[in-house]
């Protein structure tokens, strides 16, 4: 369907239309945009930094709680924890063997596991007795075990 | 303005950073941008205020415009979701003294202005929208469409139902 133009109707327009740019218009706009381009910034930074915080804090603070598994409950098998947790989120660490040289962490943050392994400390600057890395890493939390357990492999 | 080149250099110009660049970008739009302005929102007094909100928005956004040669009809999108944002506010009394006009000019076009504003702020803002962007005549149909989010025949629908409506309203000022 067409519809035909109206240039009576648009002149008239034209001639109703503001005619004048306020005085100074372009300098306010420069300078409006300028404290704006900055507000801009700080807002991000500010929400950057807001995100972080609550990404981090979970985790920060299930490393900073999380509880050593006696060392006879040994890597190379499943390992596990006899106590179950009492949160959802949690994070438990499995101490090294002495053979492997790794300590090994599980947790689970907002339902979603998560294995660690990373040479321990003490073994860590020893060139002849490098940590061996585990070939393989599984964890799981089961309503029928007491706890979380964790199987690590090695070569 | 300039050739798109030179546009497209300047914007981007802008984007760098140029407080220069960015004020010859304002210095080449701020007229159409009001008069959009004043189309969009059927309100003079506040068709400035939308126009520099729509400055101020694009300058921190810049960095997100795609085509340096689009920065036009990129900013009349922002035109369009700052009159939409400002209608939802409520209405500020005139500001004394931003309209300076001779007395001759007020003599002759004061009752036309008046008709206008009343006539175009009577629309629904839909039809107000597609008028206000087919009076300004720098998009296509399928542009203004696209930007108001509907088809290109739904846009010449509204155009013309709006231009029906104001004309009925401004017969006394049309010579038949």
């Amino acid at each position: 369907m067409e519809f035909p133009d109206d240039p009576q109707l648009d002149a008239l327009l034209r001639d109703a239309a503001p005619e004048d740019v306020p005085a100074g218009f372009a300098e306010r706009v420069v300078a409006a945009s300028r404290a704006g381009q900055r507000a801009s910034r700080v807002a991000r930074i500010w929400l950057a930094s807001a995100a972080a915080v609550l990404v981090l804090s979970p985790a920060i603070a299930l490393l900073l709680t999380a509880r050593p598994v006696p060392r006879e409950a040994s890597r190379g098998a499943a390992v596990s924890v006899a106590e179950r947790p009492e949160a959802e989120s949690f994070a438990v660490q499995f101490p090294a063997a002495e053979r492997s040289g790794q300590q090994v962490m599980m947790g689970q943050i907002n339902g979603k596991l998560f294995l660690t392994a990373r040479p321990s400390r003490e073994d860590s600057d020893e060139l002849a007795d490098l940590p061996r890395l585990p070939m393989s890493m599984a964890g799981s939390v089961s309503p029928d075990e007491p706890g979380p357990s964790m199987a690590v492999r090695f070569d | 303005m300039e050739p798109e080149e030179d546009l497209a250099s300047i914007v981007a110009a802008a984007r760098a950073g140029s407080e220069d660049a960015w004020r010859r970008l304002v210095e080449a739009h701020q007229k159409t941008l009001i008069r959009l302005a004043w189309g969009l929102t059927g309100d003079r007094h506040l068709a400035a205020d939308v126009a520099q909100e729509t400055f101020v928005e694009a300058f921190v956004r810049i960095r997100q415009l795609r085509d340096d040669r689009a920065f036009g009809s990129w900013l009349w999108t922002i035109a369009v979701r700052t009159a939409r944002r400002r209608r939802r506010e409520p209405a500020l009394p005139a500001p004394e003294g931003v309209d300076e006009r001779t007395p001759e000019k007020e003599l002759a076009g004061e009752e036309l202005r008046r008709a206008a504003d009343r006539a175009l702020a009577s629309l629904a803002p839909l039809y107000r929208e597609a008028l206000a962007l087919a009076m300004d005549g720098k998009l296509s149909s399928a542009e203004a469409g696209k930007l108001l989010g509907c088809s290109a025949e739904a846009f010449r629908v509204r155009v013309h139902k709006a231009r029906r409506e104001v004309r009925r309203q401004l017969a006394g000022f049309l010579k038949e």
